[in-house]
């Protein structure tokens, strides 16, 4: 049996938790109602249990798996959370998928990018499932005075063969979420897989072929306003003048000026690639005053 | 200002934006209707596609003038409840990979399906061409397409 | 506005590689395409540098009974993600909210901390599914740019770049040439093998990746040309070009030794285990012929078709391996892809079905920018600006057909949305050669180069 050291702590979780709750913020309701048809699944908790930064579980049972990596089409919103039920060992029906903020304490390599999301992940997910699986696990241990080994655990119940005794994650998940972390947690075998290797529909499938908000372009907040750059046309070449009382003077135009996107003395990270750096910037209520404004 | 009255998902909407606004961005900006998306602004990747009476049509360069009293469907109102055909087809497909371009790439071949119950490969392919993909769902598309027919 | 335009001065700058810093330069000028080609083409040999040398190539190339060269270049390309940059920032006193499609938040996160000087635990970073990345994302100016915009305007702001704004800023796939050589004996055998490769403004080169450690007279050297036109990683970064280019020659080179493409590449791979040359050689050839295998047994590599024109090729990147067999059908203008049969180890598989969907992405993603597409520069002006001048592959000219094979596998997962691209360009320029007699070196394939019937 593989075993794995434990190594990120619980309750540092979520930096940014009211996102989580949904609220305001367009296209990150948590709860996504992504299955094909309609499906037996569990009832929405009254309180969820933080385990560790990549999930938390209701008092129903329901499973919230948060993917820790940029989503750009690869589909690891999917195939993460996927790894992380397969070790705690829920009914992926029974499972929903938020998309994590960045969090550089919960999280390693938080990028999308080198095909990495999965390989430098694999761990760590494997770890947050089992992990919590294992607490849960021990709260029965320890309420049936069993050894662990007796347990086994099957779509998100523990099972007591012997005694004939079943607990659900949802009934044990509060006293769970509370034990102390061990050291180390047994892994799958990869011939017990039963997520890992099957084939599972994206998590946002539904909202995507619905047109709801997902994508960056589609957020906003009230009093939102809309910028958009003028670049120079030429590489090689840089701004030397522009006169902007015109454009301000739009339909629609809040404000026109230059920036400066980078400044000579501050630190530039390798991701910091620019051509052009000093930029005519207009602003206006919606997007086609603005667009129409940089045609002037 | 004058609003034109537009009849959108089934609803008529007085517009407050300027007349020369393209439709795709009353439907953003102005109604909140975000599904259909911005991809070129001049009608050459098909990611803003809607149905006008019908007709899978380029709304990013289509000004609101010149739709009044016109029937537009948007993805968000081409089913109540996500099930149309091809919707239900590109999820057992599991077509999307990124998803940007897909509600353009749905509304096109809805259109399509909509003349046409049983297209070719030559008619999916004269249907889809405006709609790119990026990610290179093509082969996908193709096979949903198909399926949708059969319904 | 009429704005106007000055020239830049040459300058430098220091940025921050993952912890280890490093000068980045660029050049004053006005570049063009035609001059691009010329320095791609002429390069200065006190400008190459040996990256790998491996026996003596020198003596090999000497004593050689032929020579085969050959020389594969591409342009410089534009990401296009569908959804064009843009970012979301709300700049407040003691709170800097982003939100937006990028692949690299905590970088971004950095940046603006650095460009309005607070601290990284003011600033939240909220993910959002992307339209799309390829590696444009990595790179999110966008996100200074709207903080920037939004501390200005000390309100919620939402920067949209337009499609052209998005296609001629930058960020693009690098400018690539590479020279390939093989030096064969009296009977035909391969005896020295000699690649120089080099870029505007990187090199594409992985001297450590097959053939390396498979020959015994081996030479790999680089060379770079400085620009003031920026890139970035593009899906499948140098590999993108590299794997087209030498699996393209070593199709050359079986069809000189007269032996079967997929043959000659297990064989070479046995001759790296029993008896590899050098030291740190990247791949495991036993991964590398397992996909070679597969994807011969899936193809029906021994049975062909008639009447179609087929090519193999297959690549090691991002930890994984990938082999394509692509069969074409034969036309005189149009040569459509009618199958690609596709076999990969990238280890554990998750999600079948979605990874299948990855790959056959991928295909068609290398595919279609190998067929038509390139930014090309006049006085420092991108010449292409949007979809009707920058050419996508579309449905009508996709493969017909993309069947995907997994090797069943214990190890532990390794890469997955970008091994499956670049070695489709080989497999198709190798069919290509099959459906037309020509061989195809410059991409993109078909834009300047009718394909004879």
């Amino acid at each position: 049996m593989p075993i794995i050291n434990t190594r990120i702590g619980r309750r540092s979780f979520i930096k940014n938790s009211a996102l989580a709750g949904g609220g305001m913020v367009i296209g990150f309701s948590w709860l996504a109602s992504c299955k094909l048809s309609p499906e037996e699944v569990l009832a929405l908790p009254k309180e969820w249990f933080d385990f560790n930064g990549y999930l938390k579980i209701g008092d129903t049972g329901l499973v919230t798996i948060l993917s820790p990596n940029p989503e750009i089409g690869q589909n690891v919103k999917t195939s993460m959370p996927m790894i992380v039920a397969e070790e705690l060992d829920v009914d992926w029906k029974n499972v929903v998928v938020e998309q994590a903020p960045l969090n550089t304490k919960l999280y390693s390599w938080q990028i999308a990018g080198g095909s990495r999301s999965i390989s430098s992940s694999w761990d760590a997910l494997r770890m947050a499932g089992a992990t919590a699986r294992h607490l849960l696990k021990q709260v029965v241990a320890n309420d049936l005075k069993v050894p662990m080994e007796e347990l086994t655990t099957e779509n998100g119940v523990i099972y007591h063969k012997k005694s004939n005794k079943s607990f659900t994650y949802g009934q044990v998940a509060s006293a769970a979420s509370s034990l102390e972390v061990p050291k180390e947690v047994k892994l799958k075998e990869v011939t017990e897989y039963k997520i890992i290797g099957t084939d599972r529909k994206n998590v946002d499938g539904k909202k995507i072929v619905t047109g709801q908000p997902l994508f960056g372009i589609d957020y906003k907040e009230a009093g939102t306003l809309t910028a958009m750059l003028i670049h120079p046309p030429a590489f090689g070449t840089k701004l030397k003048s522009v006169d902007l009382d015109a454009v301000k003077k739009m339909p629609g135009i809040k404000d026109a000026f230059v920036i400066e996107s980078y400044t000579d003395g501050m630190e530039r990270q390798w991701s910091d690639v620019a051509a052009f750096t000093e930029l005519v910037v207009i602003v206006g209520d919606s997007t086609w005053q603005v667009m129409s404004a940089k045609k002037v | 200002m004058a609003g034109i009255s537009l009849i959108i998902n089934g609803k008529s909407q007085v517009i407050s934006a300027d007349p020369s606004t393209p439709l795709l961005w009353v439907l953003r900006d102005e109604l909140g209707l975000v599904g259909t998306k911005f991809g070129c602004g001049i009608a050459s990747c098909g990611a803003c596609t809607v149905h006008v009476e019908g007709v899978a049509t380029r709304s990013c360069i289509l000004p609101v003038a010149s739709l009044a009293g016109k029937n537009i469907t948007t993805i968000e109102g081409l089913s109540e409840n996500g099930d149309h055909p091809v919707q239900v087809a590109w999820l057992e497909n599991d077509v999307p990979q990124c998803g940007y371009c897909q509600s353009g790439q749905i509304m096109s071949a809805a259109a399509l399906l909509a003349q046409n119950v049983s297209p070719s490969d030559e008619d999916i392919d004269n249907a889809m061409m405006g709609n790119i993909c990026r990610c290179g769902t093509y082969v996908r598309i193709k096979s949903a397409i198909k399926q949708a027919a059969k319904k | 506005m009429k704005p106007e335009w000055q020239p830049i001065e040459s300058s430098s700058r220091n940025v921050n590689l993952f912890g280890r810093n490093i000068d980045i330069v660029t050049p004053a000028g006005l570049e063009d395409t035609t001059g691009h080609y010329v320095s791609l083409q002429k390069v200065n040999p006190k400008d190459v540098k040996v990256v790998r040398k491996d026996g003596n190539p020198d003596e090999a190339f000497k004593n050689a009974a032929f020579i085969l060269e050959r020389t594969y270049s591409c342009p410089f390309l534009a990401h296009s993600t569908m959804e064009p940059m843009n970012f979301f920032a709300n700049v407040q006193k003691d709170k800097v909210s982003l939100t937006g499609p990028i692949q690299t938040p905590e970088f971004l996160e950095k940046a603006v901390a650095a460009r309005l000087n607070v601290p990284l635990e003011n600033i939240e970073v909220n993910l959002t599914r992307m339209g799309g990345g390829f590696g444009r994302r990595l790179y999110g100016h966008f996100g200074v740019e709207a903080a920037v915009i939004s501390q200005r305007m000390n309100a919620p702001i939402k920067l949209i770049y337009t499609r052209e704004d998005d296609m001629t800023c930058g960020v693009y796939r690098p400018a690539y040439s590479a020279v390939y050589k093989a030096a064969f004996d009296k009977n035909k055998q391969l005896i020295g093998f000699h690649v120089t490769a080099g870029g505007i403004p990187e090199s594409p080169l992985s001297a450590n990746r097959f053939p390396a450690g498979c020959v015994d007279n081996y030479l790999a050297e680089e060379w770079t040309v400085p620009s003031n036109i920026s890139v970035g990683a593009f899906r499948a970064p140098r590999s993108n070009f590299i794997a087209g280019a030498e699996q393209s020659f070593l199709d050359e080179v079986a069809e000189y030794m007269q032996v079967d493409p997929i043959d000659m590449r297990i064989s070479l791979f046995e001759r790296s285990k029993s008896k590899p040359v050098g030291e740190k050689n990247d791949y495991d050839a036993d991964r590398y012929i397992g996909v070679l295998k597969l994807v011969k047994e899936k193809s029906g590599w021994d049975k062909p078709v008639s009447g179609l024109a087929r090519g193999v090729a297959a690549y090691f990147c991002h930890d994984s391996y990938v082999a394509h067999v692509i069969d074409l059908i034969p036309d005189k203008t149009n040569p459509i892809v009618k199958k690609v049969t596709t076999a990969v180890d990238c280890g554990i598989v998750i999600n079948p079905d979605a990874a299948t969907n990855l790959s056959q992405g991928a295909v068609v993603d290398a595919l279609g920018h190998s067929m038509y597409s390139a930014v090309t520069f006049e006085k420092g002006v991108p010449q292409q600006s949007n979809f009707d001048g920058y050419r996508l592959i579309r449905h009508n000219e996709a493969p017909k057909e993309i069947e995907v094979h997994f090797v069943a596998s214990t190890v532990s997962p390794t890469g997955m949305g970008e091994p499956s691209g670049p070695p489709a360009i080989g497999a198709y320029a190798n069919a290509l050669y099959k459906a037309t007699g020509k061989r195809f070196y410059h991409q993109p394939f078909l834009v300047d180069q009718k394909v004879p019937g």
